[in-house]
């Protein structure tokens, strides 16, 4: 059965409904190995990297794949656009940037590779995983 | 319509409201057009937010907006997060921010 743990499903960047119908589609790729405070968080990151990509990227569509390594699940999400590069400025503005610092917070693990215009195409890596390991004895 | 769908119920005096559903990105404009009447409210503000399933950064700027908004006037105070929504609050720093988390018993 190999690539049982993955599954990629692609979405309309238009969609209206796309943030609602990538976290059902996380959070049944992870039931089988996530706790579900554990599937919260991890469709909190989803949503914000998803939200990103609609509203700053100018991708037509955004493709998410979900892997599963041992107990962890690694969410990909992927667009065709441009990442629109913006520091964090203490501004006194207490909302910038809390979409990225809430995706980094929830997760376990996550990078991000830029899309460029000369080389188009955000990808997003962000990994949960099981709070319990489930035997220290397991061969490694 | 799904039952999560974003949703959100005035109180008669418009000092507060009843949300439900998912808040995310997506129905942020209707949020913000539904809650606008809260805007110009003249003392605290309280949401119930115990049916509230999800919220995302873009509610959470809502949240923020609000409180500002009524800052000169009362307090916006959040009530019965379900303990992910109230965790969210707490990583998003609204606590720090002036807004009253009222966790309720036995929610």
């Amino acid at each position: 059965m190999p690539d049982a743990g993955i599954a990629t499903k692609a979405y309309p960047a238009a969609s209206t409904s796309l943030l609602s119908d990538v976290r059902r589609f996380v959070a049944a790729a992870s039931k089988p190995y996530l706790g579900q405070p554990s599937i919260h968080d991890l469709t909190l990151a989803v949503t914000e990297a998803c939200a990103n990509a609609i509203r700053h990227s100018g991708t037509g569509e955004i493709r998410v794949t979900v892997h599963v390594e041992g107990a962890c699940v690694e969410i990909v999400v992927e667009d065709d656009g441009v990442y629109r590069m913006t520091l964090p400025v203490m501004d006194g503005d207490p909302g910038s940037h809390r979409g990225m610092y809430l995706m980094a917070a929830m997760v376990d693990d996550f990078s991000l590779r830029r899309g460029t215009a000369a080389n188009t195409g955000t990808t997003v890596r962000l990994t949960k995983c099981a709070s319990v390991t489930p035997s220290l004895s397991s061969p490694s | 319509m799904a039952d999560d769908a974003f949703q959100v119920e005035l109180s008669d005096d418009l000092d507060g409201a009843r949300l439900s559903g998912e808040l995310d990105l997506l129905v942020y404009e209707k949020a913000d057009v539904a809650l606008s009447p809260l805007f110009e409210a003249r003392g605290d503000v309280t949401l119930d937010v115990s049916n509230l399933t999800f919220i995302d950064s873009s509610g959470i700027r809502l949240f923020v907006r609000l409180e500002r908004g009524i800052r000169d006037r009362g307090v916006l105070h959040l009530r019965g997060p379900s303990p992910h929504i109230a965790r969210v609050f707490e990583v998003a720093g609204l606590p720090g921010l002036g807004i009253v988390i009222d966790e309720v018993e036995g929610a």
